[in-house]
């Protein structure tokens, strides 16, 4: 009845599908990051987008995605990114915009430019809240990844809702509880490495 | 078009049914979490344990958390509401305890000088000035409930995430793109309530 | 709700008996013993770190002592419960610490609505309260303390710890955060409450000037030690050795009285004082509560015209500060400070300002006193 091929399948397809997502967010949201300190329209623009977007159920988020992409793979890393693009573009933001004044002025006053003020006092001042802004949106990735099998990405959703179809609740839980085991170990080993950042600063 | 959505999938009758399991979840939740607050803010060792707990809950997929309890709720509106009670308590629960242990130094000190008791500091300076954050908290605990209600459509709790499954296996485009916008324009709006809510209280009890 | 117990209707004394407090390995206060006259006002005198702070928390027991007693009319505090006794207390300490999420009313009141008291009692004290210190009721009853200069929260601070009509009051250096001008102003101020109100008051501060301007005695501590306690005169004629010799000796500038000048030993005018004489003083009361002041010099096209106090403002928002401003003394930079000491004390004016061409400077009565003494 459980194989545990199907499941460490599932399992596989998963995990790829929320940290291509994560990937290709972060990617995408540091840079737009970067953009908005210079410039305050796109600044004001995303954070309002980003405080209206996070209101909104991950379920219609997902569902929305299909009229306009269809189904399968790519709507649904889509829709994960459209989850979590926000969140970690906002913490990056802050992270990097609220340094102490003084620091930036001091730096001025060496003769940094913009972009060494950049590498050297901002980014590192903003690692805290990036990797807040990471841990989040892993967390968020993790759920809208088992969601998105509705739309047919696959992964343990995909067990889950097999098994909601057919009142099968073994079935379920053999989607179920890998997923939240996946989700423990997720919170634990950023609990670590959050820990091993703060003892080395 | 718009008309015809709302009246094949009864979208009144599912957006009250919605809201109303919304609310009776938000109420539980604010009462559980304030409380845990309270009991906890005095009791340090205790509140790592319990929050960590809590935390733990919230990495969970919502829909993991949902199905799980199955087994023991069956389906339908029980469940749904246990799992939003489950969710978002952390929120107003962390942030009721950050709120009444954070009260600044001076304040608390000068209350105690004036002959004040612990319970009376609790009720007149502890609380009132965690108002503000703890506005923020349900805030936060309001958006994860309408989340996991939605969800509930998906295990016949009623409310708006039903059409949205009817569309989806429809794949009927018109009901899932009419119903998910309604979907986020009524979170949105929600929203818009617990942060007006959340600015009311931070000009009356926010001291920055 | 039944009220809780007066302990002491007056205090006749209080002693400290060979009182020590520790932090791990950090003796804030050591075996320090210490008699308090009933009625008089001690200060407790000394340089950040030496234990006054500890050692009035222990009074009313925000702190408890690790060793030796502390007794109020013959009985040890730890007697009592912690909370009736704080309530027969009055405390002020520097932030003040009014309740931002209450009204004047409100934080005054706090204690006696606990205690049961009726609205119209309530509000009968919080008037009397107000009035001694200098605010109008009808204008500060209901407003909330950001709305308020750090002068204004200060007296209400004080008000607030004198409710419950306590015979002891205890101060943690009440005026430290303030600006130097309205310190002055305030500490006259307190000087004629503290008359009116004949209390034990035990008073904590760094700053001598202070020390000798309030205090009836002053106990001297360093290092959580007491060194000496006296009046006045005696310190400064029987020092207990060369620290105490050497606090009190800078002060004794009575020796250059002749030769020192105004020049010298006066405040300089910060540009936050200088008001217009065309502006309303609506707009002054804004900016002084801003700059966190309670004093104000008016100018009209750079001559001296008056002075201006902040509470004078409250009574004639809409006039201009000229039809307002009264007249203070004013003297040359170049006059000798004896002259004006003489002519401020005859004319009864604790304040005076210095000019040359225009106003560069304020002069304080007391201050320059107290600095010669």
């Amino acid at each position: 009845m459980i194989d545990i091929n199907i499941i460490l399948n599932a399992v596989g397809e998963h995990l790829f599908l929320a940290y291509s997502a994560l990937f290709i967010s972060i990617i995408l949201a540091i840079p737009l990051a970067i953009l908005s300190l210079y410039n305050r329209y796109l600044a004001s623009v995303l954070l309002v987008l980003a405080n209206l977007v996070q209101a909104i159920p991950s379920f219609a988020v997902v569902a929305i995605v299909v009229p306009l992409l269809g189904i399968g793979f790519k709507p649904a890393i889509f829709a994960i990114i459209l989850r979590i693009i926000l969140p970690l573009f906002k913490n990056t933001f802050t992270g990097l915009k609220d340094v102490d004044f003084i620091y930036i002025d001091s730096a001025r006053g060496i003769g940094l430019n913009k972009m060494e003020i950049l590498r050297h006092i901002r980014f590192p001042h903003a690692f805290p809240a990036i990797f807040a802004g990471i841990k989040f949106s892993a967390v968020i990735a993790n759920s809208v990844a088992i969601l998105t099998s509705l739309i047919g990405a696959g992964g343990l959703g995909e067990l889950i809702f097999e098994g909601l179809t057919n009142f099968n609740i073994p079935k379920v839980l053999t989607g179920a509880i890998p997923a939240m085991i996946i989700a423990i170990l997720l919170d634990v080993s950023f609990s670590l490495i959050e820990k091993r950042i703060s003892l080395e600063n | 078009m718009i008309l015809n959505v709302w009246k094949t999938q009864q979208l009144g009758i599912k957006t009250i049914e919605h809201l109303s399991m919304v609310f009776i979840a938000l109420l539980i939740i604010i009462f559980i979490g304030i409380s845990i607050g309270i009991f906890l803010y005095n009791r340090r060792n205790l509140s790592d344990v319990v929050l960590n707990i809590l935390n733990v809950i919230e990495t969970i997929p919502e829909l993991v958390l949902l199905v799980i309890l199955m087994p023991f709720l069956g389906i339908g509106f029980r469940p749904t509401i246990v799992a939003s009670i489950l969710y978002s308590i952390l929120p107003v629960a962390r942030n009721t305890y950050v709120g009444l242990t954070q009260v600044d130094q001076q304040y608390l000190e000068s209350a105690r000088a004036m002959g004040l008791a612990e319970k009376e500091i609790l009720w007149h300076v502890r609380i009132p000035l965690a108002l503000p954050l703890i506005a923020a908290g349900v805030r936060i605990a309001i958006v994860f409930t309408m989340g996991v209600v939605t969800l509930g459509g998906l295990i016949a709790a009623g409310g708006l995430g039903g059409p949205i499954q009817t569309g989806i296996h429809l794949y009927d485009k018109n009901i899932i793109i009419i119903t998910g916008l309604w979907i986020g324009i009524l979170a949105v709006m929600v929203d818009s309530i617990g942060s007006w809510i959340e600015k009311r209280l931070n000009r009356r009890y926010g001291y920055d | 709700m039944t009220p809780s117990q007066k302990f002491f209707k007056k205090i006749d004394e209080i002693e400290i008996k060979n009182v020590s407090k520790k932090y791990g390995a950090i003796i804030a206060v050591n075996q320090v013993s210490l008699k308090i006259i009933g009625g008089e006002l001690l200060i407790l005198l000394g340089p950040s770190g030496c234990g006054k702070t500890t050692l009035l928390r222990m009074i009313n027991r925000l702190v408890e002592t690790d060793d030796g007693q502390i007794l109020i009319n013959g009985q040890d505090v730890k007697s009592f419960n912690p909370v009736l006794l704080r309530k027969n207390i009055g405390y002020v300490i520097q932030q003040i610490g009014l309740f931002p999420h209450m009204t004047v009313k409100e934080n005054i009141s706090l204690v006696p609505k606990l205690e049961g008291w009726t609205e119209k009692e309530m509000n009968q004290r919080v008037k009397e309260l107000l009035e001694l210190v200098s605010l109008p009721p009808e204008q500060f009853l209901n407003r909330k303390p950001k709305e308020l200069s750090g002068g204004q929260q200060q007296r209400i601070g004080l008000a607030r710890a004198m409710v419950m009509d306590s015979p002891l009051l205890l101060m943690d250096e009440p005026f430290g955060a303030l600006d130097p001008i309205l310190r002055k102003q305030l500490q006259e101020e307190f000087i004629r409450v503290k008359e009116k109100l004949q209390r034990t008051i035990i008073f904590v501060t760094h700053d001598i000037e202070e020390a000798f301007r309030l205090g009836d005695r002053v106990a001297i501590l360093r290092g959580g030690q007491l060194i000496q306690v006296a009046r006045k005169n005696e310190l400064l004629v029987n020092p207990a050795n060369d620290f105490i010799a050497d606090i009190v000796d800078s002060n004794k500038k009575f020796r250059h009285l002749d030769n020192l000048t105004i020049k010298d030993t006066m405040l300089p005018l910060e540009k936050k004082y200088i008001f217009q004489a065309d502006e309303t003083a609506q707009s002054a009361i804004q900016k002084m509560i801003e700059e966190q002041i309670e004093f104000g010099i008016v100018l009209e096209n750079h001559h001296y015209k008056g002075a201006i106090k902040l509470n004078q403002l409250y009574a004639n928002q809409e006039k201009k500060l000229k039809e307002i401003s009264s007249q203070v003394s004013t003297y040359n930079s170049t006059d000798s400070v004896a002259t004006a000491l003489d002519d401020m004390k005859k004319n009864n004016n604790f304040i005076g300002i210095v000019m040359e061409d225009e106003p560069i400077g304020i002069l304080l009565s007391d201050e320059l006193l107290s600095r010669l003494i």
